[in-house]
């Protein structure tokens, strides 16, 4: 009974995904993504993870974990494992698998859905799973520390340069798509602006007012954002729309002062009451996305290929490969993650057999918010989905240029048609708003107004959608800031030892300085970007991101090649081959491409033939740091694959034998 | 387990709240404000040592 079950959900798999695969010209129906993921997930985990659990890694109930062994009620604490599954879910789930999978629909839906289905599968959760268990095997260990043990002092160091160098990229790059998405948005700034204070309410709430009482808090948190919503419609309405009508560039200016502040603030002030409220904003939507997708079932309007396969995108530019794989990542495989399973997780797990539905089970629910992202992004005409997501230096800066643009190749689309939409949901205009999150939120109004309230509630949730987005990026903002700065005291500490202590306001607020600024540069160097920064931060993030999930595969490699010699290592091996493919030839083109488009250097080069002015110098010299950035990324790479590939050879070349001495001379 | 007791569960998971009983029931105390605050600043010292997840 339950082969024939298998065997049918098998079928499903195969009928879903094929017909996803195979259709032209006409649009799917979402439900046919959320039976394919639904099929290929519950195979993955039925018969993948459970090879992984029983043969790979071993896993035996009767081997004490962390949390039962060093119990201390805080960090070590065995828990239900549901609850853990949804901690980490928690954890793991940020804006990556929600933006890349919208930037990659360029593309078609195609390319994205196969990545992100096989990625998760074979890889994404591959990943988290090995790391999950290698770390509940070694007193919930840091992927660092795990690297240093198991690679070498090499290795070790690479990884904590490796984070340093993600997190300043990280930063700048969701910085920015909050900056797009709020630029010239009295009702959005206000909307965003507002929860500050909220937070700040929050924060004094819960230290004095009612101490301990979180969820009661987060409440009326929630209650204080939805009707800072419905207050910024009347705001943008209001004489007061020129306050919060702000462009991009002074956007970019508060969001590097807000993170210099919340990074410099304690805490419980700002950022542990967001923190809350952004966490159960994130589970709650993403539930909502779920039902609302089942009950509108909305079919994609996005064609499964795209003319921009052959790298001329107006998003991002590069083909197939190497670039979807690397704009996809949180979705698909995710370096962060490792940080994630070797963080708190293997601290709170009972048993080792749950780290299966946690390592594993969570990612793979990961998976599906991406796959999420993609139908909500998809769903839109194309012809908007373009003219929203691609920047003015591609497409020209009025509309009438951009309809055009966007018209002649192949995906018409009116003024009117966005003058429209822009009015229905309160902005003055959708026109080359980059950055992934507000098409994103287009999609995810559409669904969510479909489903109740109708086109009258549009605005509202078009802003909601906006809202989520945000809230949790700015609390990535200002953790990463905050995280940032201590690792940049710990250093410098040891240099000057009061730079070290976090007591020490000026030491604080001098390394707080230095992290926003470094970030910062980042962020106000996307703002400026001509050809919009996402199509230069977005690859770098991406390849940085990958290479953390390189790094940590090199860490599972070697342990399974400590456990198993060569029998399982292409359960790790594979995926890092793919990955290490990946990333070299998307930093090799990043860096050298002779198209200005792709190639920092090219880019470089074309402005300095162009007349001089200080604008084209600026721009000159942030396409060469790029292609610093990016070659320090491919040099990181090759040193940790390098020392990883040298440990390979000690473990599996056989112990040298002692040689017989020659019978004469005994 | 039910679905409503797991949605509470998780709620005081992810709220800290779970956490803050069992330090109260380790020190056999009860809850006031100074416990409190000296229960979370130890924790959120620990929990923002690492970055958010991307």
């Amino acid at each position: 009974m339950k082969t024939a079950l298998w065997i049918l959900v098998a079928l499903l798999a195969t009928i879903s995904v094929g017909l996803i695969a195979t259709t032209r010209g006409e649009p799917v129906n979402s439900l046919w993504f959320i039976l394919a993921a639904a099929c290929v997930y519950s195979l993955g985990y039925r018969f993948y993870s459970k090879f992984l659990a029983a043969r790979v890694m071993a896993l035996n109930d009767s081997r004490a974990t962390p949390a039962t062994r060093l119990r201390n009620g805080h960090d070590f604490e065995p828990t239900n494992k549901w609850i853990v599954f949804g901690h980490h879910f928690a954890a793991i789930a940020g804006p990556g698998p929600l933006v890349g999978p919208v930037l990659a629909a360029q593309f078609g839906y195609l390319p994205g859905t196969l990545w992100i289905l096989a990625g998760a599968v074979l890889g994404g959760a591959v990943q988290d799973f090995i790391i999950l268990v290698a770390s509940l095997r070694r007193d919930g260990k840091s992927l660092g520390a795990m690297a240093r043990e198991e690679i070498g002092k090499v290795g070790g160091m690479v990884a904590l340069l490796t984070v340093l160098l993600i997190m300043v990229i990280l930063l700048a790059v969701v910085a920015l798509v909050v900056v797009n998405a709020l630029a010239t948005s009295p009702w959005g700034t206000f909307t965003i602006a507002a929860t500050m204070p909220i937070a700040l309410f929050m924060g004094f709430y819960l230290r004095y007012l009612r101490p301990g009482r979180v969820l009661e808090c987060s409440v009326i948190g929630f209650v204080l954002v939805m009707l800072s919503i419905v207050g910024g419609q009347w705001i943008a309405l209001s004489s007061f729309a020129g306050f919060f009508t702000l462009s991009a560039l002074t956007i970019a200016f508060c969001i590097i002062a807000y993170g210099f502040l919340a990074s410099a603030l304690p805490v419980w002030m700002l950022l542990a009451p967001r923190d809350y409220l952004s966490t159960f904003v994130k589970l709650g939507v993403v539930l909502m996305l779920a039902i609302g997708i089942l009950f509108v079932r909305p079919a994609l309007q996005m064609p499964a290929l795209t003319r921009f396969t052959d790298g001329t995108g107006p998003i991002f530019a590069g083909k197939i490969f190497p670039f979807c794989f690397i704009t996809i990542a949180c979705g698909a495989i995710s370096g962060f993650h490792a940080l994630i399973s070797s963080g708190t997780t293997p601290k709170m797990l009972s048993l080792e057999t749950h780290a299966r539905p946690v390592g594993y089970g969570s990612m793979l629910l990961e998976s599906f918010v991406a796959i999420m992202a993609m139908i909500a992004s998809c769903v839109l005409q194309p012809g908007v989905y373009f003219a929203v997501n691609s920047p003015a230096g591609v497409v020209g800066k009025t509309a009438a240029a951009a309809v055009a643009t966007i018209t002649s190749w192949g995906f018409p689309v009116t003024a009117g048609q966005m003058d429209t939409l822009a009015r229905t949901v309160g902005e003055q205009t959708l026109f080359s708003r980059t950055g992934g999150a507000p098409s994103l939120a287009l999609g995810m109004a559409h669904i969510f107004a479909s489903s109740g309230g109708g086109q009258a509630l549009i605005g509202f949730w078009y802003h909601f959608a906006i809202m989520f987005e945000a809230l949790f990026i700015l609390t990535i903002i200002d953790a990463g800031t905050r995280v940032g700065r201590f690792m940049l005291q710990d250093l410098l500490g040891q240099i000057w030892k009061p730079l070290g202590r976090t007591s020490w306001m000026p030491g604080v607020i001098a390394t707080s300085a230095a992290v926003v600024l470094a970030w910062g540069y980042f962020l106000y160097q996307g703002v400026r970007d001509p050809l919009g920064g996402i199509n230069s931060l977005w690859p770098l993030f991406g390849i940085a991101n990958q290479l953390l999930a390189a790094v940590a595969l090199c860490v599972a490699t070697t342990i399974l090649l400590k456990m198993h010699g060569l029998r399982y290592v292409w359960v790790t091996g594979v995926p890092l081959a793919w990955l290490v493919t990946v990333t070299f030839t998307a930093a090799w083109e990043k860096i050298f491409s002779p198209l200005p488009r792709i190639g920092f250097l090219a880019q470089a080069r074309q402005l300095t033939l162009a007349p001089h002015t200080p604008v084209t110098d600026v721009l000159t010299f942030n396409a060469r740091l790029d292609a610093v950035v990016c070659g320090t990324l491919l040099l990181l790479v090759a040193v940790i694959l390098i020392d990883s590939i040298r440990v390979w050879i000690g473990l599996i070349e056989p112990p040298m034998l002692p040689v017989a001495a020659p019978e004469s001379a005994r | 387990m039910t679905l409503l007791r797991f949605v509470r569960d998780l709620l005081l998971e992810l709220s800290d709240q779970r956490a803050y009983r069992a330090h109260l029931a380790e020190k056999d105390v009860p809850p006031s404000g100074p416990e409190w605050r000296s229960f979370i600043d130890a924790r959120n010292r620990r929990k923002y040592q690492s970055p958010k997840c991307c």
